[in-house]
C-alpha cells in the first residue's frame, strides 16, 4: 500500500517553487501525484539502463507503414 | 439551393458547389453567419464572429473565381477555429483570462495552409481554458453547450469546435488533441474528427499545452472532410522542428482503397472496463457494420495501459506547469480554480518521473505495435465508457472530485496520445436519451490513410453523420 503524499510537504514543495497553493489545489495535487507515481512505478522499474527519450521518435518512424 | 440545403453540405460538397458556380462564396458565408448568430445564444460556441471581414473575404473569393483563379480545394469554404491558433495581428484568448500581451507576429501554419487552400475563417470558437479541460466547461467565457441538448456537456477541450460543427454553424473547425480534446467533443457532439500522428501536423503558431503530446487536427461532419483538411494542413514545416519530414500521402485517393480484408481489433482489456451497456451495444453494432463491408473483426489482447496512462498524465502536467510557471507565480488568481489546481499538479512531479515517462514512451509504442498491429490493421474502441453527463453533473471546479473526473473522462483517449498513434473518431449512433456516441479507430503511426478508408466506407453504410440536431 503506497502512503499518500503528505499535504504539508505538497504545500512546501509548491511554495519552494514560488507558487502559493490553495487548500483545495494542494489536496488535488497530493492526490494526483500519489496516484500517477503509484500506477507507473512498476513500468519504470522495468526500463532498461539504456532507454532514453529519443527511443520514442525512432519507434514512431520504425513502425510507420 | 435553400439555406437548409446549403448548411447540410459537407466541406467537400460545398467546395464543389462553389467551384462549379452553383453557389457563391458570399451566399455560403451569409448562410453560415446567420446560422452561427442563431445558435450562439443557445450553445455559446463562438468567442468572436468576424462578420464584415468574412464577407469581404468571401467577395474576394468570388471575384477570384470569376477571373478563373481557383485558390485550392477549399475555395470559399467558411470555417471557424478553436481560439488558440495565432492569426497575425490578432490576439487569441486561449479560452482564458490570461492571454497573449500582444498580437501574434505570424499566422499559425495550420491556418496559413487552410488560407492557401481557399478556406475563409469567420470566427473563433470557445474552448476549455488553455485547452486544459475535457468537459467543455469554461469559467471565464461561459460553458459551451451540446447542440443535441444544451444541458449536456460538449466535451473538451475543443468544445466550440464540436458543438459548432454539429449545429451546422461551421463547415469544419480545427481542434487540438493532447489527451482527447478532438475525440471527446467529436463523440459527445456527434461529429467526425482526426487526431493525427504526433508530428504529422505542424504545431507552429498553436498555443502549446504539452509539447510532447500536442496534436493539431480537424473536426468535421464526415470522414472525407477530415481527410481533405488533414491533407491540407499536414506535412513538414521549418517553423516546427518537431514536425515529421515525410511527405503527406494522398488521403483522398486512399479513401477509395478497398477495405475488404482489413482486420479490425476489438480490445479484450481496458477499453470495456465498466463500459455502459448501451455504449457497448453501439460498439458491437458498429463492428457489425464493418463486417458487412468486408472487414474482419478479431479480439486482441492489449498490454497494460494503466501505467502508460499515468506516464502520459505526468508528461502533460509537468510540461503544462513549466509553460505556465511564470503566470502561476504571478497571476494564479486569474486562472479558474480547476485549471489552477491541474497546473499545480505538474509542479509535484519529480524530474525523474517525468524523464522515466519519456523513456518509457518508445518502449510502450514498440510493445503496442508488436501486440496489436502485428495482428490487426486498426484497433476499434469506445471513446468514453459512460453516457454523456450534464454540465451540472460535471461542474466540479477545483474540488475534491476533480482528479477522479479528469481520469474518468480521458481514460480511453490518453493512451493514444502517449503512443502518438493516429486516431479517427466517428459517429457510432445515439443513446436512448438522444445523445450521440462515438467510436475511435487507432492506427499505426503515420497510417491515417487506412483509418480514412475504413471510416469513409463505414459512413457509406451509415446515416449517423447526416443527422442534425434540432435547435
Amino acid at each position: 500500500m503506497t502512503k499518500p503524499i503528505n499535504l504539508d510537504l505538497t504545500v512546501a514543495l509548491l511554495g519552494a517553487q514560488g507558487v502559493v497553493s490553495t487548500p483545495e489545489s494542494a489536496e488535488a495535487t497530493a492526490r494526483f501525484a500519489t496516484l500517477v507515481l503509484k500506477n507507473s512505478a512498476q513500468a519504470f522499474a522495468q526500463l532498461a539502463f539504456e532507454d532514453e527519450p529519443s527511443g520514442y521518435t525512432a519507434a514512431l518512424r520504425k513502425n510507420a507503414p | 439551393m435553400n439555406d437548409t440545403a446549403i448548411l447540410e453540405l459537407s466541406c467537400t460538397a460545398l467546395a464543389g458547389a462553389i467551384r462549379d458556380r452553383q453557389l457563391s462564396a458570399v451566399k455560403a458565408m451569409e448562410t453560415v453567419l446567420a446560422r452561427a448568430q442563431t445558435v450562439q445564444p443557445k450553445l455559446n460556441a463562438f468567442l468572436r464572429i468576424d462578420t464584415d471581414l468574412a464577407l469581404d473575404a468571401a467577395r474576394l473569393a468570388d471575384k477570384d473565381l470569376a477571373r478563373g483563379h481557383l485558390r485550392g480545394p477549399l475555395h470559399g469554404v467558411p470555417m471557424a477555429h478553436k481560439d488558440m491558433y495565432y492569426r497575425k495581428g490578432l490576439a487569441s484568448s486561449y479560452g482564458g483570462k490570461i492571454g497573449p500581451t500582444r498580437p501574434a507576429p505570424a499566422t499559425a501554419t495550420a491556418l496559413a495552409r487552410l488560407d492557401v487552400a481557399g478556406a475563409i475563417q469567420f470566427g473563433v470558437l470557445n474552448m476549455a481554458e488553455f485547452a486544459f479541460g475535457p468537459t467543455g466547461h469554461n469559467y471565464h467565457y461561459g460553458h459551451c453547450r451540446n447542440a443535441w441538448n444544451p444541458d449536456y456537456i460538449t466535451g473538451g477541450s475543443s468544445s466550440g469546435s464540436g458543438t459548432a460543427v454539429a449545429a451546422r454553424a461551421t463547415y469544419a473547425a480545427l481542434g487540438s488533441d493532447t489527451g482527447g480534446s478532438i475525440r471527446l467533443p467529436a463523440t459527445f457532439c456527434g461529429t467526425s474528427g482526426i487526431k493525427p500522428t504526433y508530428a504529422r501536423v505542424s504545431r507552429a503558431g498553436a498555443m502549446p499545452l504539452s509539447f510532447s503530446m500536442d496534436t493539431v487536427g480537424p473536426l468535421a461532419r464526415t470522414v472525407e472532410d477530415c481527410a481533405l483538411i488533414l491533407a491540407t494542413i499536414a506535412g513538414p514545416d521549418a517553423r516546427d522542428p518537431t514536425s515529421d519530414p515525410r511527405p503527406v500521402p494522398d488521403y483522398l485517393s486512399a479513401m477509395a482503397r478497398p477495405v475488404a480484408g482489413l482486420t479490425i481489433g476489438r480490445p479484450r482489456q481496458y477499453f470495456y472496463d465498466a463500459c455502459d451497456p448501451e455504449i457497448a451495444a453501439l460498439m458491437d453494432a458498429s463492428l457489425e457494420s464493418f463486417r458487412s463491408i468486408g472487414a474482419k473483426v478479431v479480439d486482441v489482447d492489449l498490454p497494460d495501459l494503466e501505467a502508460w496512462n499515468a506516464a502520459c498524465a505526468m508528461i502533460i502536467s509537468a510540461e503544462a506547469a513549466a509553460l505556465h510557471g511564470n503566470w502561476l507565480r504571478t497571476r494564479a488568481q486569474d486562472y479558474s480554480a480547476q485549471v489552477r489546481a491541474r497546473l499545480e499538479q505538474g509542479l509535484a512531479i519529480p524530474a525523474t518521473a517525468y524523464l522515466d515517462s519519456l523513456r518509457l514512451r518508445g518502449v510502450a509504442l514498440e510493445e503496442f505495435c508488436r501486440s496489436v498491429f502485428s495482428k490487426v490493421d486498426v484497433l476499434h474502441a469506445p471513446v468514453v465508457a459512460f453516457q454523456t453527463p450534464t454540465i451540472a453533473q460535471t461542474d466540479v471546479g477545483g474540488g475534491p472530485k476533480l482528479s477522479a473526473l479528469m481520469a474518468q473522462v480521458t481514460r480511453l483517449t490518453r493512451p493514444a496520445n502517449y503512443l502518438g498513434v493516429p486516431v479517427l473518431s466517428l459517429q457510432a449512433g445515439f443513446t436512448r436519451a438522444g445523445l450521440p456516441v462515438g467510436m475511435q479507430l487507432l492506427g499505426r503511426p503515420f497510417d491515417e490513410a487506412t483509418l480514412f478508408a475504413l471510416g469513409n466506407a463505414y459512413q457509406s453504410t451509415s446515416d449517423f453523420h447526416r443527422l442534425a440536431p434540432t435547435l
